[in-house]
């Protein structure tokens, strides 16, 4: 039985996803670090939503895992975008933009 | 979404579970120690690092169930683990499955079997080119079909210009093969050259017929079935072009037709209409000629129809005295063909329709009963955190599984089941020799399971569903009756409502049937042996014909056991000619109106042979040769109809053809049904001319098919073999043929009828037996579940009969719901097969109150086996009971 889930939620942390992935391969830790990093502490995202995000995207062919050593020798798997990923990223990252000026727009005009 | 990787993932996560999981693990772990360490260097200490990381992560297997959820494949997995279970559960309880499927499997191999027939008979196309073209052209007299003459089908192939291709053709022909080896008699067809071309069939060797060869004087041609060049000549492949004598006439053959062509009756030659036109030369005569057509592209049946009746028109003018009144009817091919099998077909499918009702209801109140003991597993199921979709997907696995296994036994029986059909079916019901299961049937034997699956599946799946959870778990198992005895109740209802239709409806049959039986044909069918003689001579050797019929009967006559042998040429049951006469002394019918008869041509002994009763007047006798005044007997019918009021004796008619002789009456002797029992020729007027008095000289031409009758004072089939050996001695080159009794020519025609009805008794009977395991499951299992409460009656002082009439009135109240349903589905339902009823209406009330009264015996029975056993219980033991 899956959990009702947010659609708008769950895009939202694709989108984190992949930007965060855009300036290089990093692993499930540094994921959610470059994500609470870049949202400047807003979104702090947990293993039971990072992990499923991860696996979904990469199941969608957007990111591609392989294991490598951290920066203090552990095994680690890390995960990167791949070309479709960072056309996804790109057409998503538009589609945000589109909606959230919309939003903005209304929210404005009352 | 990208389907290439999602193929990729899904096929990993099916085939290879084991190391993505191994790999998620393996991530976990890292993520872990990646955090552990990092609150290391906060100042942690390595316990309360790890603990921290832990939390933060909030539970390893709750993340893996998260991610495990949103893999590619995941209803998939489900399925195999739900398909997995219930293969688990349904090999453990082997008794419930085994009776499940086999139950499916009557309910489906019925449905199966009788929808090969229907897919054959009525949805597979004909076996022609472009079959949707084809139609057959009729003549009609007030709308009543009568036949085609040839002269207007020659006039309609000129003139038409709405079809191409009009084709003619005569079935039922026959001819003596003579020559090489034994003579033999062929069915044969007389055919327009265009026959195979319009039905869009080439010869496999040889050629067409060519169109002068359909002509009166052409070089006579013949065309062999693939069956004949076989059996008799072995294949050989210079046939083509080699003579075979047919009937004391030397034909050449030109072509052989392919091993699956057929066409109405079997036939093995074809020969040129064309060559025998002079027989067919009258336009009011009805010889039996069929003709068909190809419409043009792009025309209906409607304009078709037009245009032929703008011809029959003009015809009416040209020739106002054969062809006054004719009209025309133009027919789809495929209609004519099995039009008239449709009702008996689709009421055969309503009825198993009706038994995998039943089966359905069955196997689900098996479930039902299931259901209940498993209803503590289900609640813990849900517990665990099962949901409800779950839960019911699970459930509908099962049935699906069930009903899959029940479609797979339910084929294999429709194969032996359609065989077993198709080797007791009656001529007379086309297309039989194409029976055969094909892509279609399959498909539907697979709709039918999954959707019987459903079905049967939806009971206990919405009730399991259905349950308050911590009141299951609480109560254990006691509560979990109630739904069961509500679906159940409406389970019995059901099945003895469709049960009584089925009865009834097979009843009504069986009664049509009896009806039919005690009708009487006019002649006493018992001890009569008939057989044909298709007797070759040439035109002028009218002596030596009369020399051997008479030689004939005197030999047959002095066989031990024949008490009267008789010839005729025209017989009840198996066909005569009908044509059209002109009484003297009577004005003349309006023209194209002239009164039509059966005419039987016989000699004086037919009558005690046949044994048909004198009303007036006398009998044939000796004393009428072909010397004396030509006589003529007439039946009742043709005595009210034509001489209301008045002394038909003395009177004088003729046939209708330029040159015929006059005949004086003599007798009226009793009317005797001529196609069939079910009165369609009760009020067509009879009449009989003597064989003695045929000229000499047309005596060859009466002889192609002559039959010989013969009553016996033993079995008739007895001596069949006797009297062929006469007829060897005779003359071998005569060929004898349909040799029957009286008795297997009057079954023959009721066979169609006695074969759906067997057939409907078989599908109600099923059903009675089904519906009776039903109840029977449904009353025990409410007596189980009441053990407690009959104890404790028991132990109040109840007697044995108050315990049996206690569970019977429960059971009996649902079965006379289920009567009182089924008596108004019976009474809207059997209208539908009026066409298929004789002499008793389609509510006929006796039917309906014998077989309300018959299902409430047993299910009466069904009811009472129970009851015993509720009196068997022991008040201690079922006090202890739970």
């Amino acid at each position: 039985m899956k959990e009702p889930r947010n659609d708008l939620l769950k895009g939202t942390l694709d989108l984190l996803v992949l930007q965060s992935l855009s300036l290089g391969p990093l692993h499930g830790l540094g994921v959610s670090d470059r994500i609470s990093q870049i949202t400047k502490g807003a979104f702090n995202v947990k293993p039971g939503s990072l992990f499923p995000a991860l696996y979904r995207l990469e199941e969608a062919g957007w990111l591609k895992s392989s294991w490598g050593e951290s920066d203090n020798n552990r095994r680690a798997k890390y995960y990167r975008l791949t070309k479709t990923g960072q056309r996804q990223l790109r057409v998503e990252t538009e589609s945000w933009q589109r909606v959230s000026l919309a939003i903005t727009t209304a929210l404005k005009a009352t | 979404m990208a389907l290439l990787p999602r193929l990729a993932s899904l096929w990993r996560n099916l085939t290879d579970k084991e190391s993505a999981d191994h790999e998620l693990n393996e991530e976990l772990r890292a993520h872990v120690d990646l955090l552990t360490e990092r609150k290391l260097s906060e100042g942690l200490n390595a316990e309360q690092a790890r603990r921290a990381a832990l939390v933060e992560v909030g539970g390893i297997e709750q993340v893996k169930e998260r991610v495990r959820e949103v893999r590619t494949g995941r209803p998939l997995e489900d399925l195999v683990q739900d398909l997995h279970y219930a293969l688990r559960g349904l090999r453990k309880h082997r008794g419930f499955t085994t009776i499940a499927v086999l139950t499916l499997a009557l309910g489906i191999g019925a449905n199966t079997a009788i929808f090969t027939v229907i897919n054959t008979v009525l949805l597979r196309p004909l076996p022609y080119d472009q079959p949707d073209q084809l139609v057959v052209l009729m003549e009609t007299v007030s709308e009543r079909p009568v036949g085609v003459s040839y002269p207007n089908f020659v006039d309609w192939r000129t003139q038409t210009t709405a079809l191409e291709n009009v084709a003619a053709v005569r079935t039922r022909e026959s001819f003596n093969l003579t020559g090489a080896g034994e003579s033999e008699r062929l069915a044969g067809r007389l055919v327009s050259a265009n026959f195979l071309a319009t039905l869009g069939v080439k010869p496999i060797r040889g050629r067409d017929f060519m169109a002068e060869e359909d002509q009166p004087g052409a070089n006579p041609v013949v065309i062999i079935s693939d069956a004949l060049w076989q059996r008799r000549f072995g294949a050989d492949e210079t046939i083509i072009g080699k003579q075979l004598t047919l009937s004391g006439q030397q034909f050449t053959v030109i072509g052989i037709t392919p091993p699956n062509f057929q066409y109405a009756a079997e036939a093995d030659v074809n020969v040129p209409i064309g060559l025998s036109a002079d027989r067919f030369k009258l336009r009011t005569k009805d010889p039996g000629i069929f003709a068909f057509a190809r419409l043009k592209p792009g025309t209906s049946i409607a304009s078709a129809n037009a245009d032929l009746n703008t011809i029959a028109a003009r015809l009416e003018q040209q020739y106002p005295d054969t062809n006054t009144g004719r009209r025309m009817r133009v027919d789809s091919l495929r209609e004519s063909v099995v039009g008239d099998i449709r009702p008996t077909l689709l009421t055969l499918l309503g009825a198993v329709g009706f038994v995998l009702l039943i089966a359905c209801a069955n196997v689900a109140n098996l479930l039902l009963t299931r259901a209940a003991g498993r209803q503590r597993e289900m609640a813990i199921r849900t517990a665990l955190g099962a949901g409800r979709m779950r839960i019911l997907r699970q459930l509908f696995t099962e049935s699906t599984v069930l009903a899959l296994a029940g479609g797979v036994v339910g084929l294999l029986l429709a194969i032996s089941g359609t065989r077993l059909i198709a080797s007791y079916i009656p001529e007379g019901i086309p297309r039989m020799s194409e029976l055969g299961i094909d892509a279609r049937v399959l498909l539907f034997t697979l709709g039918a399971s999954l959707l019987t699956g459903v079905f049967f599946g939806l009971a206990p799946a919405l009730q399991s569903s259905d349950n308050n959870l911590t009141e299951t778990l609480k109560e254990g198992e006691r509560n979990s009756s109630r739904g069961h005895n509500r679906a159940g109740s409406v389970l019995v209802i059901s099945e003895v409502a469709l049960t009584l239709v089925l009865l009834v409806g097979a009843g009504l049959l069986v009664k049509s049937f009896w009806r039919l039986s005690k009708v009487n044909p006019g002649f006493n069918p018992e001890n009569v042996l008939a057989m044909q003689v298709a007797v070759s001579a040439r035109p002028e050797e009218g002596a030596k014909v009369d020399g051997f019929l008479t030689e004939l009967q005197s030999r047959v006559k002095a066989l031990p056991g024949v008490q009267s042998v008789s010839v005729s040429n025209g017989l009840p049951f198996e066909g005569a000619n009908f044509p059209p006469f002109v009484i003297e002394g009577q004005p003349p019918p309006a023209q194209g109106q002239e009164p039509n008869g059966i005419l039987y041509t016989v000699n004086a002994d037919y009558f005690k042979t046949m044994q048909i009763e004198l009303v007036r007047g006398r009998l044939f006798s000796s004393q009428d040769t072909r010397e004396s005044p030509q006589v003529a007997l007439i039946d009742e019918v043709f005595a009210r109809q034509y001489f209301p009021n008045q002394d038909p004796l003395g009177r004088r008619f003729k046939l209708n053809v330029p040159g015929a002789e006059s005949h004086e009456i003599v007798g009226v002797v009793r009317h005797v049904e001529h196609t069939s029992l079910e009165g369609e020729t009760t009020n067509t007027a009879e009449f009989y001319f003597n064989f003695d008095q045929i000229p000499i000289a047309t005596l060859p031409r009466y002889v192609r098919r002559v039959n010989l009758l013969a009553r016996t004072s033993v079995e008739p089939l007895s001596l069949a073999g006797p009297v062929r050996n006469q007829i060897a001695a005779l003359d071998k080159d005569q060929a004898v043929f349909n040799v029957r009794t009286m008795e297997q020519a009057l079954s023959r025609s009721v066979a169609a009828r006695r074969f759906s009805m067997i057939l409907l008794a078989v599908f109600a009977m099923l059903a009675l037996v089904l519906a009776a395991v039903g109840i029977y499951g449904v009353i025990s299992y409410s007596v189980a579940q009441r053990t407690r409460e009959v104890g404790i009656r028991m132990a109040l002082g109840a007697r044995t009969i108050d315990v049996i009439k206690l569970v019977v009135r429960d059971g009996l109240k649902l079965v006379l719901i289920g009567i009182g349903v089924g008596l108004a589905g019976a009474f809207a339902l059997t209208r539908l097969m009026t066409t298929l009823l004789f002499g008793v209406t389609p509510t006929d009330a006796l039917t309906y109150a014998t077989v309300a009264l018959g299902l409430v015996v047993v299910a009466l029975i069904a009811c009472c086996i129970p009851a015993r056993r509720a009196t068997k219980i022991d008040p201690l033991v079922a006090l202890r009971f739970e």
